[in-house]
C-alpha cells in the first residue's frame, strides 16, 4: 500500500510533512525542476549580458559622434583599468575540463561505482574552486572601481556578471556536495542518477555561461 | 501489479459518505483555529495554496487603497496636496504598480494554482512541496520588507543621483526576494504539471486551467530573471559612491517593463483557462475546438513575452515590429478562444447554467478585451504610419505605371501633394498625408501616457476577475464550500465596472497629454474631471474587493447549502479529475491514481473509476 494510502488511513504517519508522496514513479522529477532553474538563470545572464551589450553600444556611439566632433573620447574600459585575457582564457579551459569530470561523476553513478563517482566530483569541485580563486584574483588585478567618475558603467556591469556567475559556481559546487553525501549514505549510487544529472545540468551551464562571459566582456571587452 | 490495478481502500475513499462525514470536516475545521502551526509547517499543496490566496488578498487591500490615494492625488493637477511631496507621490505611484503585480494577482493565481493543478491532473501533491512552502514564506517576507523599505524613504524613485539611500537598496533587494519567490513558485507548477500528471494524460490533454497555468508560468519563468537580472545591476550601481548609470530617476524606469505593455498581460493569461473550464461546465458539454483553444493560450502566452521590451536600454524598442505586430493581434488568439466557446455554445443547443463563476470568467474576458484594445492604441503610429506610407507608394507606382490620370479630381487637377506642390503622384495624395500627420499627432506621444497606466489596470483587474472566477468556481475544492454567489456576481461587477470607469478616463486623458508616472505636467485642461471619475472607478475596484472578504466570511459563516440533490463533491457536474475528491479533499487528494483519454474524463465512456464502488 502506498504512502498516500496510508495516510488517507492514518493521519499520524506524517510525521514531518503532510504533503503526500506519490503513488506512481515520478519520471526525472528533479531533473526537469533542475533544468527549469537552470532555465530561468540562463535568461537572468540573458538580462545582464543584454544590458552589458546595450550600455556598451551606446556608449561606443556616444564616443564615436565626439570623435567626430574631435571632442576627448572615454574608452569604455576605463584607461587605468587592466583586464587581461590571460586568466579568463585559463578559466575557461578549467570548466571545459570539468565538463569531462561532470561527465565521468555520471557515468560512475549510472554503473553504480561511488567510489569512482566521489572521484570524479571531487575533481569537478576543485576545478570549480580553483575558478573562484582565479576570479577572485582577477578583480584585484582589474584595477576597476564602481565609484569612478569616468562616466562609463562598465564597472558595474563587469562585476554584476563576473560576481553572478562566482554565485552560480558556489550554487554548483553545493550541488556536487549534496550528491556526494547522498553518494555517501548509499550503497546503490544508481538510484542517485537524477541527482547527479540535475548537478550536472546546472554545472553544464554553468560552464557555458562562462564562455559567454569569456567572449562578450574579455575578448571583445 | 500496475499502478492503475492499486486495490481499493475500503471505506476510506474521498468521496465516500463515511470519509466525507468524519474525514473533510476534520480537515476543514482546523483551518482557521491552528493557522500558524498547520499553516506555517506544513507542506500540503492545498494549504500551501490557501496561505497564497490569503496572503495575496491582504496585500491586495493595500494595494487597491495605495492605488486610491494615487488618484486623489492626480486631481489637482496643479500641485502636490495628498502627499507631502512630488517624490512621496512618486513612491506611492510605483509601489501601487508593483505590488498590484508582485504581490496581489499574480499570487492570487498562483494560490489558486497551487490547489487546484494537482487535484486537476490527478496527483496527490505538487512536485517540490517543501520548495513550495519556501517560496510562499519567502514571498510573505520579501513583501513585507518591500512594502515597509517604501514606508521608509525607499522604493524605486531616488531624490539625490548622487547618493541613493539604504532604503532603496531595501526596496531593490526585497523586490528581487519577492520575484525568485514567484519563480520557485512557478517551478514547482510548471515541474508538478510536466511529472506529476495521471496516467494517459499527455500534454496534449490536460484541462485548460492547468494548460494555461503552464503557459503563465512559463512566460513568467522567462521573464522574471530578466528583472532580477535589473534589480541587481542597480542594486550593484548604487553601492557605488558617485557615478550611476542605473540610479536616480532611471530605477523604476528600469522595471516598469514587467508591468508594461505587453508583459502585463502575461499576469492575464489564466483568463483564458477559466474561461476554458467554466463555459463547458455551465453547457454540460465537452469543450468544442480545444486544440484551437490550447493554441489560443499557447499563442496569447507567447506574444506577452515582454522581456525584450526594455525602452531603458533600447529607447525603440516599443516600435520595434515584434512589439507592434505582437501588440495588434494580442487579442486575436483571445478571439478565437471566444470561438471555441461559441462552437460549444452552439452545439450544447441550451443557454449555459449561469453561476458567479460563468459571470466572473466572462467579465474577467471583457477587462482582458478591452486592455488588449487599449494596447492596440498605444501602437497605433508604429502600426499606420507605415501601412499610410505603403499606400503612398503604391499610389506613387500605380502614377508611375498610368500616368498622372488617375490622380486627377472631377475638375481634372492633379491632386496636390501635401506641400502643396500640383503634382500629386509624387507625394501621394494629400488625404493620406493629412491622416498620416492625424495620426502622428494624435498617437506618436501617448505610449507613455496615462493610456498605459489605464491597460495596466484592465490587465491586471482581468486577472483578478479570472482569479475570482476560479476561487469561487473551485470553492468547494479550496474551502470545502461553496461561496454566495450573488455576493460574487456583484463583487465582479463592481470591480469590472470600477475598473472600467479608472481606466477610460485614463486612456482618454492620455490623449490629452497626462503623463503616466509625475504628478503634475503639462496636460491639457479637463484632465481634473477624467481624473475625479477615474478615482471613483478605484473606489468600485476596492468596494468590489471588499465584498469578496464578506463573500469569503459569509461562506464559512453561514450554514452550507444542505440540498440533497446537489452533490457537495462536485456541485456544478464538473468535468476534470478535481470533482472526483472530497470537498475539501483529504491529505493525498485520492485514494490511488486514474486513467484518463481526454481533458474531461468525467465525460469519457470509458473512464473507470476503480473506487467508485468504495464511494458510493
Amino acid at each position: 500500500m502506498s504512502t498516500s494510502e496510508l495516510a488517507v488511513l492514518d493521519p499520524s504517519i506524517q510525521l514531518v510533512t503532510d504533503a503526500a508522496v506519490g503513488t506512481q514513479p515520478r519520471k526525472r522529477t528533479v531533473q526537469i525542476g533542475t533544468a527549469l532553474l537552470t532555465g530561468a538563470t540562463v535568461m537572468y545572464f540573458g538580462g545582464l549580458f543584454g544590458a552589458y551589450v546595450s550600455t556598451r553600444n551606446q556608449h561606443l556611439t556616444l564616443q564615436d559622434g565626439l570623435e567626430a566632433a574631435g571632442e576627448r573620447t572615454t574608452p569604455w574600459i576605463p584607461a587605468g583599468a587592466d583586464v587581461q585575457l590571460t586568466a579568463p582564457t585559463i578559466m575557461t579551459w578549467t570548466l571545459i575540463m570539468s565538463i569531462v569530470t561532470m561527465q565521468w561523476a555520471v557515468y560512475c553513478y549510472k554503473r553504480n561505482d561511488r567510489r569512482h563517482g566521489l572521484i570524479a566530483l571531487s575533481v569537478t569541485a576543485m576545478f570549480g574552486v580553483a575558478v573562484i580563486n582565479q576570479v577572485a584574483f582577477q578583480w584585484n588585478q582589474l584595477g576597476l572601481v564602481i565609484d569612478d567618475t569616468s562616466t562609463t558603467a562598465a564597472a558595474t556591469l563587469i562585476y554584476t556578471i563576473t560576481a553572478s556567475h562566482v554565485i552560480m559556481i558556489a550554487v554548483a559546487l553545493v550541488l556536487l556536495l549534496f550528491v556526494a553525501f547522498r553518494a555517501l549514505a548509499s550503497s546503490d549510487t544508481s538510484v542517485h542518477v537524477d541527482s547527479v544529472a540535475s548537478a550536472a545540468v546546472f554545472w553544464y551551464a554553468m560552464v557555458g555561461l562562462y564562455f559567454i562571459i569569456w567572449i562578450l566582456i574579455f575578448i571583445t571587452k | 501489479m500496475t499502478i492503475t490495478e492499486i486495490e481499493p481502500v475500503d471505506d476510506v475513499g474521498p468521496s465516500s459518505g463515511a470519509t466525507s462525514e468524519r474525514m473533510a470536516p476534520e480537515v476543514y475545521e482546523r483551518l482557521p483555529k491552528n493557522i500558524l502551526t498547520d499553516g506555517i509547517s506544513s507542506g500540503d499543496h492545498k494549504v500551501i495554496g490557501r496561505m497564497w490566496i490569503l496572503g495575496a488578498m491582504l496585500f491586495g487591500l493595500f494595494t487597491l487603497v495605495a492605488d486610491i490615494l494615487v488618484r486623489i492625488e492626480r486631481i489637482d493637477t496643479d500641485s502636490v496636496a495628498l502627499f507631502s511631496n512630488s517624490f512621496a507621490y512618486e513612491q506611492w505611484f510605483t509601489l501601487q504598480r508593483v505590488s498590484v503585480v508582485f504581490l496581489f494577482v499574480v499570487p492570487l493565481l498562483i494560490g489558486l494554482a497551487t490547489t487546484i493543478v494537482p487535484l486537476q491532473i490527478g496527483a496527490p501533491s505538487v512536485a517540490f512541496p517543501r520548495a513550495a512552502a519556501a517560496a510562499l514564506w519567502s514571498w510573505a517576507v520579501s513583501g513585507i520588507i518591500m512594502i515597509v523599505s517604501w514606508a521608509i524613504d525607499g522604493g524605486l524613485i531616488d531624490r539625490n543621483v548622487d547618493v541613493i539611500n539604504e532604503p532603496t537598496q531595501l526596496s531593490m533587494v526585497s523586490m528581487a526576494g519577492v520575484v525568485l519567490s514567484l519563480i520557485l513558485a512557478a517551478t514547482v507548477l510548471i515541474t508538478t504539471i510536466f511529472t506529476e500528471r495521471s496516467e494517459g494524460m499527455s500534454l496534449y490533454n490536460v484541462p485548460l486551467f492547468t494548460w494555461s497555468m503552464l503557459c503563465a508560468a512559463g512566460i513568467w519563468l522567462l521573464a522574471w530573471p530578466v528583472l532580477v537580472a535589473n534589480l541587481v545591476i542597480m542594486w550593484v550601481d548604487a553601492r557605488g559612491d558617485s557615478f550611476h548609470s542605473f540610479g536616480g530617476e532611471n530605477l523604476y524606469e528600469q522595471i516598469s517593463w514587467s508591468v508594461d505593455q505587453p508583459q502585463v498581460f502575461a499576469y492575464a493569461i489564466p483568463v483564458l483557462g477559466l474561461l476554458g473550464e467554466v463555459v463547458p461546465v455551465a453547457l454540460r458539454r465537452r469543450l468544442k475546438m480545444y486544440d484551437v483553444a490550447m493554441v489560443a493560450i499557447g499563442a496569447f502566452a507567447a506574444f506577452t513575452f515582454g522581456a525584450y521590451a526594455q525602452t531603458f536600454f533600447n529607447a525603440s524598442a516599443s516600435t520595434t515590429w515584434l512589439y507592434v505586430i505582437g501588440s495588434i493581434t494580442l487579442v486575436a488568439p483571445v478571439l478565437a478562444m471566444l470561438g471555441a466557446v461559441g462552437a460549444t455554445g452552439a452545439a450544447a443547443g441550451r443557454p449555459p447554467t449561469f453561476s458567479a463563476q460563468l459571470g466572473l470568467a466572462i467579465m474577467a474576458l471583457v477587462a482582458l478585451l478591452t486592455g488588449g484594445l487599449v494596447a492596440a492604441v498605444r501602437v497605433a503610429d508604429s502600426l499606420l504610419s507605415p501601412v499610410l506610407r505603403a499606400i503612398n507608394w503604391v499610389i506613387d507606382l500605380i502614377g508611375d505605371a498610368f500616368g498622372d490620370e488617375f490622380l486627377r479630381d472631377r475638375d481634372g487637377q492633379l491632386i496636390p501633394g501635401a506641400d502643396g506642390s500640383p503634382v500629386g503622384r509624387d507625394h501621394g495624395a494629400e488625404w493620406l498625408s493629412d491622416f498620416d500627420g492625424w495620426v502622428l499627432d494624435t498617437f506618436d506621444e501617448v505610449a507613455g501616457t496615462s493610456l498605459s497606466g489605464a491597460m495596466v489596470t484592465l490587465a491586471t483587474m482581468a486577472g483578478l476577475l479570472a482569479a475570482l472566477a476560479g476561487l469561487w468556481y473551485w470553492a468547494p475544492k479550496i474551502f470545502g464550500r461553496q461561496l454566495p454567489s450573488g455576493l460574487g456576481m456583484l463583487a465582479g461587477l463592481s470591480i469590472l465596472g470600477g475598473a472600467i470607469l479608472s481606466a477610460i478616463p485614463d486612456a482618454a486623458s492620455g490623449f490629452m497629454d497626462q503623463p503616466d508616472f509625475v504628478a503634475s505636467g503639462a496636460q491639457r485642461d479637463g484632465v481634473e474631471v477624467l481624473n475625479l471619475i477615474s478615482m471613483i472607478g478605484s473606489i468600485g475596484v476596492f468596494a468590489g474587493f471588499g465584498l469578496v472578504f464578506v463573500a469569503l466570511v459569509a461562506g464559512f459563516v453561514l450554514p452550507a447549502d444542505d440540498d440533497e440533490d446537489i452533490d457537495a463533491n462536485d456541485p456544478w457536474g464538473g468535468h476534470t479529475l478535481e470533482w472526483l475528491t472530497a470537498s475539501p479533499p483529504v491529505p493525498g487528494n485520492f485514494p490511488g491514481t486514474y486513467v484518463v483519454t481526454s481533458e474531461a474524463p468525467l465525460l469519457d465512456d470509458d473512464f473507470v473509476n476503480p473506487y467508485a464502488e468504495a464511494n458510493a
